[in-house]
């Protein structure tokens, strides 16, 4: 064990001397710290825009509370029963911005944070589009967040730091003065390794946990978000674990530095590049996205029968004042979830195709430790698919509560004596996060298989001298 | 002298294995590029088509109802592609295909092709024009690096310049050797697309951007290749070449390209989607209660009407009340939402032009504008589907608020109603406009002359380089 300490001390030195450790370590902190400045920066965006949103929504609501103080005014006895209020506003169920969602971008824009419907007319919710309009530019070319840092910068900067740390002393000629002291060439290997890779993955370690803990602190404290930060630091280690034994690999056959600098950066490119855009281009190909003017023209479709069949049940109503209002409104909300199955029945098949294409993807991310790094960090920071689903699914289900709520206080005929009391009585939505096991087991499942990768890396390339 | 050089470097080229590899792999990267490209564009077309005629005849199935009513059930613009986006996709992907149309409010566009999608979705797929820009630039780097330097190189160097060999002539002649390889590639690209333009329809425009898309990579891959020969004449060790210019490829392909729309998107950041709309429905309240501020909305439009007409009561009215609020409202929210969304355009041209500064760090931004301006899948292109949707729907929405207004109400009968279809057939289905290439050049000039400059300060490198090349060696 002497040997190793002796050369990692050594090894360590030297690259502080150097001055290759310091110089990388800050310039990762300039574009950690300007990723996360960038990534809080879009979080704050996005809950200005659900803010606006629920803005909108309350407003409505409001003038739909100030007619019911009117009437409570003027003639109590006339006040409308507290079905009909529930029945005459919008509800615009919004998903939360989660507090590490600065981490990364990911899905947090390709999927609608809200969907807005009213009880008896869901159309709105087939028809909510992810609707953005920032500029389109930056989206195209990729954010600029801690996510990209991770997958792209952090193996660059590992790889700049050992990509040549046995391939340098093959060409210079010490690699044989060294194989003939006692002592085990591969420890020598691994303490040299260490020293400089493993300190330097240390370093952009602990910067990224500060970064990303700094990105959550105005939303919640620190405590609130340590499991998703320990996550954040395991895969972090294990993807840097990768490139590093990556990079032992290479050095056990490069004959040189430049030979080392090539493999090392064709690997990079490989693993970061062309495998994902590789998989991204197949996927178009065998699994194409679902046309959204085709989703269009079926909704539209749909519509058009929907309008022929409430034109023919307000035929068979007959004229609207032989009817009972709390009886046409009941009927009208067991109408809806007809319509509303219509409806969906017209989106089915894109849905379906949507969650083929996305389970291709799940399947192949265990491709490329960069694509389990990239959904592992969009799952921690609550900018992926499942949750952006959960939360529709979710939507859906309070749709179904709320039309049953409503019929309940329909048939009951109670009233409020307050306005407040009204106010109250609207029902909320409340986002449900997912548990914790389903959270992060795919998180969990992501840092096994980037351990594989590593295990199979040490594995293969064992150390011949 | 000079043939003999370009012909004994394209032998040496050829004979590189790592080249030859490299070059296989941008031509696989191509050829399923182009693929999925004309798949994509095939698809597209089609469900476009297909859309637009089931968007019609929802609308004409309607039949006889209230014009407002038929205003609220809107039709959809769908966004036409042009057949060079099958090379450079542009910002396709992350905007919208269609626009819903609708009176009061200018919906923006919706339904990118990335939407609903996963962690896969962060990558991007292989373009041509991510192949051209990217990774060709590599394959170059990896073919020049060692032009001049490093240890067999300058032995070389030293027996040619005794043969007698100019420098200037040796320079040419291998950046030649290297552009002699891209120019295959770029004829081989064209070539393919010429051929799927000829089946598609006004060819002649297609094949005019075409050439100036292509023309633009050529600058842009001459540009390289002069600095990485210069590079190669500056650099007497190989390994310094090649860590020089990859560190170069990755600040100019990687890092600045993805920096510089972050940092003017956040310089001049755009307001989210419901924020604009609250502030458009502020503007549009802030309009209509203009005037007397004592009366509620409804007196005041009525007495604007009484004023038009010239009657005092409403039942004089030679118009419908309901229609003419409709069309004077109208006219205000589309004013308030136009002019919310000119801001957003504004500053989407302010982040352009900071964008365009970057390009003097990256002669890849100043490329991608210029391809993506031909390509017309750039964010100007998007804004003139935009403002081409809203033009039809303020038409639209205004025909059906003109005839409301024009059908005052008789006896008993409130409610007005009309053969929606009939009245909108004169106006026609949503059909984008034709741009021609004098509308497209001013806003793809500024690339392309930044472009020019990048290709002179680069032959101006290697003239300085090679002067220095001799006393070198």
């Amino acid at each position: 064990m002497r040997p190793f300490i002796t050369a990692f001390r050594f090894e360590f030195r030297r690259g502080v001397r150097e001055g290759v450790l310091p110089a990388l370590l800050l310039l990762f902190a300039v574009a950690v710290v300007y990723a996360a400045w960038n990534g809080r920066t879009w979080r704050e965006n996005q809950k200005a825009a659900r803010e606006a949103a629920l803005r909108d929504t309350a407003k409505f609501r409001d003038e739909v509370l100030a007619r019911y103080a009117s009437i409570l005014e003027r003639t109590p006895e006339k006040a409308p029963n507290t079905g009909m209020l529930m029945v005459s506003v919008w509800y615009r169920p919004t998903i939360p911005v989660a507090p590490l969602a600065a981490v990364t971008v990911g899905q947090g824009e390709g999927y609608p944070f809200d969907l807005r419907f009213h009880p008896s007319n869901t159309r709105a919710i087939f028809a909510a589009r992810p609707i953005t309009i920032g500029n389109p530019e930056a989206r195209a070319v990729g954010r600029f967040d801690l996510a990209f840092v991770v997958v792209v910068v952090l193996p660059l900067l590992l790889l700049a730091v050992v990509f040549d740390v046995w391939a340098a002393e093959r060409e210079s000629g010490v690699a044989r003065l060294l194989q003939a002291q006692p002592v085990a060439p591969g420890l020598l290997l691994g303490a040299k390794l260490l020293a400089r890779g493993g300190s330097a993955l240390l370093g952009f370690t602990g910067i990224l946990a500060a970064a990303s803990a700094w990105t959550a602190l105005p939303d919640t404290s620190l405590t609130g978000v340590l499991p998703e930060m320990a996550l954040i630091t395991l895969i972090v280690l294990s993807y840097g674990a990768f490139w590093l034994l990556l990079a032992r690999a290479i050095n056990m056959v490069a004959a040189s530095s430049s030979q080392a600098a090539l493999a090392a950066g064709a690997a990079w490119l490989a693993v970061v590049a062309l495998i994902p855009a590789g998989l991204s281009t197949v996927r178009d190909l065998l699994q194409p996205a679902p046309s959204w003017p085709a989703q269009t023209s079926a909704l539209r479709s749909a519509e058009v029968a929907l309008e022929r069949r409430q034109k023919e049940r307000a035929a068979a109503r007959g004229p609207a004042s032989s009817i009972d209002r709390n009886a046409l409104v009941l009927k009208s909300l067991v109408e809806s979830a007809e319509d509303q199955q219509l409806l969906a029945d017209a989106q089915a098949s894109a849905r379906q195709q949507q969650d083929k294409r996305r389970q291709w993807a799940d399947t192949y991310r265990f491709a490329a430790p960069s694509l389990l790094v990239q959904d592992a960090l969009e799952r921690i920071a609550g900018t992926d698919a499942a949750r952006a689903n959960a939360f529709s699914d979710q939507a859906l289900d309070f749709i179904v509560t709320l039309r049953d709520l409503i019929q309940q206080h329909l048939r009951d005929g109670k009233k409020a004596a307050s306005v407040r009391e009204y106010a109250e009585i609207i029902p909320q939505f409340t986002f449900e996060e997912a548990t914790v096991g389903e959270r992060f087991g795919p998180v969990l499942i992501n840092f096994a298989s980037l351990c594989g990768f590593s295990a199979v890396t040490w594995l293969v390339f064992r150390p011949k001298f | 002298m000079l043939s003999t050089v370009i012909r004994h470097q394209s032998t040496l080229l050829f004979r590189e294995r790592r080249v030859a590899l490299f070059t296989c792999l941008i031509l696989a990267m191509i050829a399923v590029s182009l693929g999925n490209g004309f798949a994509r564009q095939v698809r597209w077309s089609s469900d476009r088509v297909a859309a637009e005629q089931v968007d019609a005849e929802s609308w004409n199935v309607q039949g006889v109802v209230n014009p407002h009513y038929a205003a609220h059930f809107g039709r959809h613009a769908f966004k036409a592609v042009s057949a060079l986006a099958m090379l450079d996709p542009g910002v396709l992907d992350y905007v919208g295909t269609l626009v819903r149309l609708e009176a009061h409010r200018q919906h923006p566009a919706g339904g990118s092709p990335t939407d609903a999608d996963t962690a896969l979705a962060s990558f991007t797929p292989f373009t041509v024009a991510g192949a051209l820009t990217i990774f060709a630039p590599l394959v170059l780097v990896l073919a020049g690096f060692s032009t001049f330097s490093g240890e067999s190189a300058r032995q070389l160097l030293r027996q040619e310049l005794a043969a007698g060999i100019s420098p200037d002539t040796l320079l040419w002649g291998r950046a030649l050797a290297l552009c002699g390889g891209v120019l295959l590639i770029l004829l081989l690209v064209g070539g393919v697309a010429a051929i799927i333009l000829l089946q598609g329809s006004a060819p002649a425009l297609g094949f005019q951007r075409l050439a100036l898309m292509l023309a633009g990579y050529g600058v842009y891959l001459f540009t390289l290749v002069a600095v990485i020969v210069g590079v190669s004449a500056c650099c007497r060790s190989a390994r310094v070449a090649l860590t020089s210019l990859l560190a170069l490829w990755l600040v100019g392909s990687l890092l600045v390209p993805r920096l510089a729309p972050t940092i003017a998107a956040n310089r001049y950041p755009v307001a989210s989607l419901p924020e604009l709309n609250e502030n458009a429905a502020e503007s549009f309240a802030t309009s209509l209660d203009a005037g007397n501020p004592k009366q509620t909305r409804t007196e005041r439009v009525r007495t604007l009407a009484l004023e038009k007409y010239g009657v005092k009561k409403v039942e004089d009215l030679p118009v419908n009340l309901s229609g003419f609020t409709m069309e004077y409202a109208e006219t205000l929210s589309t004013q308030a939402y136009r002019r919310h969304f000119a801001e957003v355009q504004t500053l989407y041209a302010k982040q352009r032009d900071l964008q365009r500064v970057f390009s003097i760090f990256s002669p890849m931004i100043a490329i991608k504008a210029w391809s993506a301006a031909w390509a017309e899948t750039d964010v100007a292109a998007h804004q003139r589907f935009l403002s081409a949707a809203e033009d039809y729907r303020y038409e639209l929405v205004q025909r059906l608020n003109r005839d409301y207004r024009d059908h005052p109400p008789k006896g008993n009968s409130g409610n007005y109603e009309t053969d929606v279809g009939a009245l909108i057939a004169p106006l026609g289905n949503f059909t984008l406009p034709v741009v021609g290439n004098e509308e497209l050049w001013p806003l793809a000039w500024p690339s392309g002359a930044v472009l020019v400059l990048w290709s002179l300060a680069a032959a101006a490198f290697v003239s300085v380089a090679v002067r220095q090349l001799g006393g070198r060696v």
